[in-house]
């Protein structure tokens, strides 16, 4: 559920998009998977993994807006949240340097998204470490490192046609 | 309402500017700061869900964390408000033991179908790990606890008070400050809510609804004949309470010293402004410190950094044993200096003592991040080195069959692990008072409040500053100093403690956002202590140009 595919992510945005009420609304999701491995003494001490998918919500009456986030994505809470962010909305003082939404655009694709490097799972991790602390066994010496990786993604839309998604994935160790 | 006062007030769309960093939290409305989140009904319904899914796996131990942390922060300059801010995270952490080793995996998916996944995910995980394992993971005993619940026991809600309110006492603090001849001011308010509810397949269902608060400000006085300035932080320890503990009340407060004022279970933030703006107008006419050996004689807001720096840190078991080599760093305090039973830590009159039980501190709570209740234990007795601070999976280290109850994380998204608890030195057990340390002192400084610092990464060799210094010269205070530090190693600075004060001055020192680990987490502990002597340690001018 974390990690939404282009079309997922459309889906789910134009549902949202759909209780709104007011002049304009935005939408954002941002979603993704963070593993980690962590070793010490030659062996493993902590690892995991953390799933996190979330919504915020822009609505704007005239010049006034208002935001609501959330992270329950069952149709009673995303409708709540809309009418949440419109009720922010009203009660704002007019915004003299609003500026209204962008219609659709043509965004380049994103260079921060390897496959492979979305794909790692806690095998790999593992002979990641294992690496490590081979060499350091071999050279009669002591390891101690990490290894984070993670993938995501990011998609906004809005009641003007705007519709973008980028994904992304990092691996660093230390 | 104008626009400028909405932007301040509702914190929607406003960065996160110095905000402890909870792993995925988000912005919320403040009125969300008070919503209750899911009943315990249902917290139990979905942890057992979890915990028989991960035995369904192959899981031997599980443990499920369903947290929510609630965070507001406010801070200010002068007359502006920089920013407002309400974040809110909520989700679930599970803990497995599979193939004898640990597996974790997280979510903020909280529904039945969403934990079990995530409990199957961490007994994947453990499965693999197993690879590189190279014992299996033994734990300590816990029995369990059924349902239990623990809360800070506070009087006010910090979150059930508005947001303007804060503000206005804010720029009370600021006006005050800059009326008493202040050039800037920053200040703040951080307020953190953690309700945590702990179940494990040992029977244990456990809630706690714990509660910390900072009041924190910088007051500079620049001096334009010279461009320089001065600084003097807030005198403020960070605390587990309510709003009450902002309500100044003269039986908290302790007068000491050339005029200073310091507080115990309630902080005058305005009073202490005021204070810090005389305090740091008066430094630039205070004497450089000439450098040497000086008897010191520190104050506890000064000395609870120095106990967390070197005497909390060091004798962390994970550190001592090499967990933390690629990161926070090791321990000079090895297995072997323990084991002697001969380790002189400090002199004689020494005591550490660990806990999660006293009140108002910040790493108190009912039961760990394992289900162990809070205790009590020794570190260091009568100067020597006598035990670590551990968890379950770490104490048959040490020959021990009970935890030490100091497993936490800081998020649900996190795996728990061995944190610092509050490690505090005790009193002296004979009367005595700072004034009556201080007449015994010839050549000595008197060191108020923290400032910068260095130490190695064993916690071995150190050096510390300081918010204010005063000279003590043949037994009484003759004049403020600056550009004081003072340079020493732990086993040698703790062994010239000749004095310490009574349980009359003993007070706490707190820090909000102590880190460690990978990914990193924050953990707040409190460090007690009186105000203590230590003799012959040696002060460096910290201002090279008169120091050369």
């Amino acid at each position: 559920m974390a990690m939404l595919n282009e079309q997922e992510a459309k889906t789910l945005i134009d549902k949202i998009l759909s209780y709104s009420k007011a002049d304009e609304i935005s939408v954002t999701l941002n979603g993704g998977r963070t593993g980690n491995i962590r070793y010490a003494r030659n062996t493993v001490s902590t690892n995991g993994e953390t799933d996190n998918l979330s919504f915020s919500i822009t609505s704007v009456f005239g010049k006034k807006s208002g935001t609501a986030t959330g992270n329950e994505f069952d149709d009673a809470s995303l409708e709540k949240a809309v009418r949440r962010s419109e009720e922010v909305a009203k009660l704002a003082p007019d915004n003299p340097e609003y500026l209204p939404a962008l219609g659709p655009q043509q965004y380049g694709r994103g260079l921060n998204f390897a496959e492979s490097t979305a794909k790692i799972d806690p095998l790999f991790r593992v002979d990641a470490a294992l690496a490590s602390i081979n060499a350091c066994i071999a050279s009669n010496t002591t390891a101690a490192g990490y290894l984070e990786d993670n993938a995501g993604f990011v998609a906004m839309g809005n009641s003007k046609g705007l519709y973008a998604y980028n994904q992304q994935a990092t691996a660093n160790s230390r | 309402m104008k626009r400028k006062d909405f932007l301040q007030l509702s914190a929607m769309g406003l960065g996160a500017l110095m905000i402890p960093d909870y792993l995925y939290s988000r912005p919320v409305d403040a009125s969300q700061l008070l919503d209750n989140g899911i009943d315990t009904k249902a917290k139990k319904a979905l942890a057992d869900a979890a915990l028989a899914e991960a035995k369904r796996g192959g899981a031997t131990y599980a443990d499920v964390r369903i947290a929510r942390q609630l965070v507001q922060a406010i801070t200010t300059r002068e007359a502006k408000v920089q920013n407002i801010s309400n974040n809110e995270s909520f989700g679930v952490g599970i803990r497995v033991i599979a193939a004898g080793t640990w597996g974790f995996a997280a979510t903020n998916d909280v529904t039945q179908e969403g934990v079990q996944k995530c409990a199957a995910r961490a007994v994947l995980l453990a499965k693999a790990n197993a690879k590189l394992q190279k014992e299996p993971v033994k734990l300590a005993p816990q029995k369990g606890l059924g349902e239990r619940s623990w809360k800070t026991p506070l009087q006010v809600n910090a979150f059930s008070i508005p947001v303007k309110d804060k503000v206005d006492l804010l720029m009370k603090v600021n006006s005050e400050a800059l009326k008493a001849g202040a050039s800037f001011i920053n200040s703040a308010l951080f307020f953190v809510n953690e309700q945590k509810y702990f179940a494990s397949t040992d029977g244990s269902y456990i809630g706690q609804d714990i509660h910390r608060l900072w009041p924190n400000f910088t007051v500079t006085v620049v001096d334009k004949t010279t461009g320089k300035f001065k600084t003097r932080d807030a005198l403020s320890a960070p605390v587990q309470m309510g709003y009450e503990y902002l309500t100044p009340k003269a039986s908290e407060k302790i007068a000491g010293p050339a005029g200073l004022v310091f507080y115990r279970n309630a902080y005058d933030m305005v009073e202490d402004a005021i204070l810090a703006a005389q305090q740091a107008k008066a430094k630039h006419s205070a004497k450089s410190v000439s450098p040497g050996d000086y008897d010191l004689v520190l104050e506890p807001s000064h000395l609870g950094l120095t106990i967390h720096e070197s005497v909390g840190h060091p004798l962390e078991l994970d550190r001592v044993l090499g967990y933390e080599a690629n990161y926070a760093g090791t321990s000079f305090a090895t297995l072997d200096k323990w084991k002697s039973g001969k380790f002189n830590y400090g002199s004689s009159i020494v005591n550490f003592f660990a806990d999660r039980k006293q009140p108002y501190f910040l790493n108190t709570v009912g039961y760990d991040d394992e289900g162990v209740p809070a205790k009590e234990w020794d570190l260091v007795k009568n100067g020597i080195l006598v035990n670590y601070q551990a968890t379950r999976d770490q104490v048959q280290i040490l020959g021990q069959n009970e935890s030490h109850g100091c497993s936490y994380a800081d998020s649900w998204g996190n795996v728990q692990f061995q944190r610092m608890p509050n490690v505090s030195l005790r009193p002296g057990r004979t009367g005595l008072s700072v004034e009556d340390m201080i007449k015994g002192v010839d050549k000595g400084v008197y060191i108020v409040g923290r400032g910068s610092y260095s130490i190695d990464q064993q916690r071995y060799n150190f050096q510390f500053g300081g918010q204010l210094f005063y000279e003590i010269e043949n037994g009484k205070i003759t004049g403020m100093l600056d550009d004081v530090a003072y340079q020493s190693n732990t086993q040698y600075f703790w062994n010239q403690c000749t004095q310490i004060c009574d349980e009359r001055d003993y007070r706490s020192f707190g820090t909000f956002r102590d880190g460690k680990g990978q990914p990193g987490q924050v953990s707040a502990v409190s460090h007690g202590c009186s105000t203590s002597r230590f003799n012959k340690i040696n002060v460096l001018n910290t201002n090279s140009a008169k120091s050369a």
